[in-house]
């Protein structure tokens, strides 16, 4: 054990190693980007205390795979270096472990940085990171829905820290779009139907060979299909997002995701919590594609929305927390504004002016989630459509703002005791049979919640899925469930969706309207 | 978004202010026919979003 000075000379020192010299540790990205983190402005650093040898998993089954097969001998064993905000020697650490385990907890926890293991490979050296959330103290807006407490050994005594794991892919067993996969499966896990697995068992389980047919290992990433097969090997099913736009840049035509549909999806799936991967062509990557992996995202809660036909809270969405297993932890992505589908990243930094896209979405889900997004919002749309006629007959000028979210049924329930709702409607729901997971349509107007439909999230999209639907301002709901019965007929043109009609005659029911 | 009391207050207003009222609706009302092209358009779209091909599966991400 040594403990050292935090400074950041000394970090790239012991950073560097056998395979891996100080002029390549300088040029690291995301030596760049930790320096940054464990800057006064964020983490504030102040001691390192360094395991010289330490076995991690991961790398241990990398290892067994395939670099203990090569020529070359590869140590076995990582270090790991763990990091403190508090000024401390040697002497006082080693006096502090000899204490009864709740002294030195008392004294540790409260400055307990995380750490980073350096595994003992050429350049791709950043293996499995727990760093503590360095944007949490600054930026309370942040909602870090992939994060979760982890527990660390630390000589001994078990130390605690709130983050989302984090390493860089060593493209050999993984490239970015395994790592991406790895650090989602990470949060995944945590509930204990998914199995975490070590990068080079994801890319194996993805794929039986690189996607241009060439050897699996060096690895020389995953198609989206082969990235799918890797959730679905680890227990989890997926959910591809595709693009909604076309674009051209220079002669090149490419379909791009818009900031809007990015946001709704990151805003609907976020509450289950588990990391997105979000696949991006960066500028000057010649249509390479890089993975992400993105757990939180800021809200602007002040924005007011522009009155587009159909407004959904998403939008208020400013930016999104990811890590990018080419730069580092907790990177984030801002919207450009020159156009609804640029983003900026820190690989824009390096080209200013130009911007990344989106060129797809992918969404791991517990299988129990069957009912997507697009499902629910096709048939709130026909909904929105209804009141959007309302209103503007009724001289309203606001358009209604709508929550989309899947939810856990448990979570739903605790939202409902704290709601504006009667007592008798609260009775009703908690009491209710309901499935594990739900979606969630919250309907507002001028700010104010009028409506709430709930669907079962895990039924088929072949007939009605909706369970429930909530009114929170009475006088309103006699009034539209009045002109429903003026105008059963002529409304059901917003339902010509598959389901659709089904919903619609649940919705006719369940505000009792009567059908000739 | 939240359902702050001030919130409540500020519905209320409004729909006091409009007079309220159920309405019988003209099916040749042009803003209703261009309602009703526009949502079923905007639903076809949202559908067409989960129509997932091989171009989009066989997207290669490798950097």
């Amino acid at each position: 054990m040594e403990v050292l000075p935090y400074t950041a000379p000394e970090l790239k020192q012991l950073l560097s190693g056998k395979y891996t010299p100080l002029r390549v540790i300088s040029k690291k990205r995301h030596v760049a980007h930790l320096l940054k983190l464990f800057s006064p402005e964020y983490l504030d650093a102040k001691t390192m205390v360094v395991e010289e040898s330490y076995i991690n998993r991961d790398y241990l089954i990398d290892y067994q795979q395939y670099y203990s097969r090569c020529f070359e001998d590869y140590p076995k064993a990582c270090k790991r270096i763990h990091f403190f905000n508090t000024e401390f020697a040697r002497e006082r650490l080693v006096d502090l472990l000899l204490r009864p385990e709740k002294t030195i907890k008392d004294e540790l926890q409260k400055y307990y940085l995380g750490f980073i293991v350096i595994k003992p490979i050429p350049t791709r050296i950043i293996g499995y990171t727990l760093l503590e959330n360095p944007l949490t103290n600054a930026e309370n807006s942040i909602n870090f829905w992939g994060t979760k407490n982890y527990r660390i050994h630390f000589f001994g005594v078990e130390l605690k820290i709130h983050s989302l794991a984090f390493q860089e892919q060593d493209k050999v067993v993984a490239a970015c779009a395994t790592t991406a996969i790895w650090i989602s499966l990470n949060k995944a896990a945590d509930k204990g139907r998914v199995i975490v697995k070590s990068p080079s068992e994801i890319t194996i389980d993805a794929a039986q060979s690189s996607p241009d047919g060439s050897r699996l290992f060096p690895n020389k990433g995953l198609s989206i299909q082969q990235i799918c097969n890797g959730f679905l090997k680890s227990g989890m099913v997926s959910e591809v997002k595709k693009a909604d736009l076309p674009f051209k840049i220079g002669d090149k035509q490419i379909n791009v995701v818009t900031h809007q549909y990015f946001k709704k999806i990151l805003f609907a799936y976020a509450p289950i919590g588990i990391p997105i991967l979000i696949v991006i062509e960066n500028p000057d990557s010649n249509g390479i594609l890089h993975a992400v992996a993105a757990f939180g995202y800021q809200e602007d809660t002040s924005i007011v929305l522009q009155d587009i036909p159909f407004k959904v809270a998403s939008d208020r969405i400013i930016r999104v927390i990811c890590h990018d297993d080419q730069w580092g932890p907790y990177t984030d992505i801002d919207f450009s504004v020159n156009n609804k589908f640029g983003l900026t990243n820190e690989w824009t930094r390096l080209t200013p002016g130009r911007d990344s896209y989106i060129r797809s979405l992918v969404v791991p889900l517990y299988s129990k989630i069957r009912i997507s997004y697009e499902d629910v919002e096709v048939l709130i749309k026909g909904v929105n459509a209804i009141l959007r006629y309302f209103f503007r007959l009724n001289s309203i000028p606001d358009i209604p703002e709508w929550s989309i979210q899947v939810v856990l049924s448990e979570k739903y329930k605790q939202d409902i005791r704290s709601s504006k709702l009667s007592d008798e409607e609260k009775i009703k729901i908690l009491t209710s049979y309901l499935p594990k997971y739900l979606w969630i349509a919250k309907c507002y107007l001028t700010g104010y919640q009028i409506l709430e439909f709930s669907f079962d999230a895990t039924n088929v999209a072949n007939g009605n899925f909706c369970l429930n639907i909530s009114c929170f301002e009475t006088g309103l709901m006699h009034l539209l469930k009045e002109t429903l019965q003026n105008n059963v007929e002529t409304f059901t043109e917003f339902f010509h969706v598959q389901t659709g009609q089904a919903f619609y005659e649940y919705l006719l029911h369940s505000l009792e309207v009567e059908v000739e | 978004m939240s359902n702050t009391d001030e919130n409540k207050s500020s519905l209320s207003l409004l729909l006091q202010s409009k007079g309220l009222k159920a309405v019988h609706v003209d099916p040749q009302d042009p803003f209703l026919l261009d309602l009703i092209r526009e949502t079923q358009q905007d639903q076809a779209s949202t559908y067409d979003l989960k129509r997932i091909d091989e171009e989009v599966l066989g997207l290669v991400v490798q950097f």
